[in-house]
């Protein structure tokens, strides 16, 4: 992370989602109070998928099935034994289940990824928004981590991987601000114009690999400064309030927030 | 032409406009930062025709464009149209005038074509505006309620549409070599920020590495202080914690090492 200030994208998504929530986890240092297990299984997943892109970029093959999986498994083990207690939501299956789930699921990625150029895994960058109306530098830095940089026909494509439900839709994949926070990083980091690819796995009963290379222009750059510039005005004038929904169910700081 | 007559002229060309000839943007929605309502170009021509006949009016233009680059490294072409707008009629091939108005409009654009469009409505709206077509829109009389701050944003107008800004001047006679121009909306000011800076954070930091404090314990200490994380104080909290620190490290407010509160570096 930066010195000074920094906002990341998920920071961005979480005051979107509920600004009450971002206080609590970010301005107030709340503890949470688990962790929601869909964000533990994603982080493992994660970690699987590094492990196995990452020994492309060292040795040039892939890692093998089984210590894909190892690297699941330790990385799950990891957070639930944890100090925070891992929790489901009602409609998640139990912990247990969901190791049988991954095991699924990594077995189709396994399949279906291949063997493509790995220029990087896990690629931090830290760059410099400006405002879009005055071309002033924001105080706050754009910190994130592209999941994985391949190159494919002479240009860098910045893959980014999701673990979900189901499929993503069409508006997903349309407005999602996070690889549109990407392109903007990879230029401004000097990556030039890049790809930009989502690698989704679903939890589906019979896993899915869904690749769908994405387009952002202009307009959806400008768009997400104006966003993230928004937010941050308004978290720097106190706005906070509670967004009562769905997303209150597996909330960790759901008790604190009542 | 008669006074009368020219007062009837008037009173036709500057009447209101039904509804639907009213343009309103959100600054939301096109970026711009502020809010505008006006009349669309094509009613302007539209009431011009209609009172003074067709050939009962000529517009004479200069459009100058210029590339720049924006804020984001993107290319822009920026053009200024400067506009004669002339009434008159056309009697054996001469265009005879009795009365000219000028202005000027400016537009920013992607395109070097849409940049010129702009530029042009935007002068033809606002030189139109002197022979009191479309006026309410310089007014600000079209929505009252809906009256932008004191600044835009934007240093250029949107193609379509003026912002709801009252002009400096809005007169011009006939004969004035210049017509007065409209001041150019100014980019408004970021709202005052409240949150520390990043020197403030880095003093901060800097400070409790030097009392031995690490992460979390300064943590602890912002929150039962200010129940806030240190990247989320106020100026004025990050001053007050900067001053304490510095007092624990028996620096007082001398600021050894030369460490200075930002601000009050000099």
């Amino acid at each position: 992370m930066p010195d000074g200030l920094y906002v990341s994208v998920s920071q961005v998504k979480t005051w979107l989602m509920c600004p009450r929530k971002y206080e609590l986890k970010y301005i107030r240092g709340v503890a949470p109070a688990f962790v929601p297990v869909n964000l533990a299984f994603g982080s493992a997943f994660h970690e699987a998928l590094a492990g196995y892109y990452g020994e492309i970029k060292v040795s040039g093959i892939p890692l093998r099935r089984d210590l894909v999986l190892d690297t699941f498994r330790a990385a799950w083990a990891k957070a639930a034994e944890g100090d925070v207690p891992l929790q489901t939501d009602e409609d998640d299956a139990d912990p247990g289940a969901m190791i049988d789930k991954a095991v699924s699921m990594l077995h189709t990625f396994c399949e279906q990824a291949g063997t493509p150029v790995v220029e990087a895994v896990e690629h931090g960058f830290t760059i410099t928004l400006h405002d879009v109306d005055t071309g002033e530098p924001l105080e706050e830095q754009l910190v994130g981590t592209m999941d994985l940089l391949i190159r494919e026909e002479g240009r860098i494509v910045v893959v980014e991987h999701k673990s979900a439900a189901r499929k993503f839709t069409e508006d997903q994949l349309r407005f999602d601000i996070q690889p549109t926070a990407y392109q903007i990083a990879a230029r401004e980091s000097g990556l030039g114009d890049v790809g930009l690819r989502f690698q989704i796995i679903t939890k589906s009963k019979v896993p899915a690999v869904q690749v769908v290379d994405i387009h952002r222009d202009a307009q959806a750059e400008a768009d997400f400064v104006r966003t993230a510039t928004g937010v941050l005005r308004a978290i720097d004038a106190g706005v906070s309030y509670p967004i009562r929904g769905w997303q209150c169910r597996g909330c960790p700081y759901e008790s604190t927030c009542r | 032409m008669t006074n009368e007559e020219k007062r009837k002229i008037y009173l036709q060309l500057a009447g209101p406009f039904p509804e639907h000839c009213i343009q309103r943007t959100e600054g939301r929605l096109t970026g711009r930062g502020y809010d505008t309502t006006g009349i669309g170009y094509q009613h302007i021509a539209n009431r011009l025709n209609e009172v003074l006949g067709v050939g009962g009016w000529r517009a004479h233009r200069t459009v100058t464009v210029k590339e720049i680059t924006r804020s984001n490294g993107r290319p822009a072409f920026e053009a200024i149209c400067d506009i004669t707008l002339e009434l008159g009629e056309w009697i054996d091939g001469q265009f005879i005038v009795f009365a000219e108005s000028l202005a000027d409009g400016g537009h920013l654009a992607s395109s070097e074509a849409d940049a010129r469009k702009g530029s042009y409505t935007n002068a033809f709206k606002k030189a139109a505006a002197f022979f009191g077509v479309g006026r309410q829109a310089y007014e600000g009389s079209l929505d009252d309620d809906n009256l932008p701050g004191d600044h835009v944003v934007q240093t250029v107008q949107p193609a379509a549409v003026q912002p709801v800004q009252r002009p400096a001047l809005i007169a011009t006679p006939v004969g004035v070599p210049h017509a007065p121009v409209m001041q150019q909306p100014r980019a408004a000011p970021a709202p005052t920020r409240n949150r520390l800076t990043s020197k403030q954070l880095g003093a901060i930091g800097a400070i409790a590495r030097k009392l031995g404090l690490d992460q979390p314990a300064l943590r602890a200490a912002t929150k039962q202080r200010f129940n806030a994380q240190p990247e989320f104080l106020t100026r004025e909290q990050a001053s007050q914690m900067i001053s304490s620190l510095s007092q624990q490290a028996g620096n007082g407010h001398d600021n050894a090492d030369g460490m200075h509160e930002p601000g009050m570096e000099g």
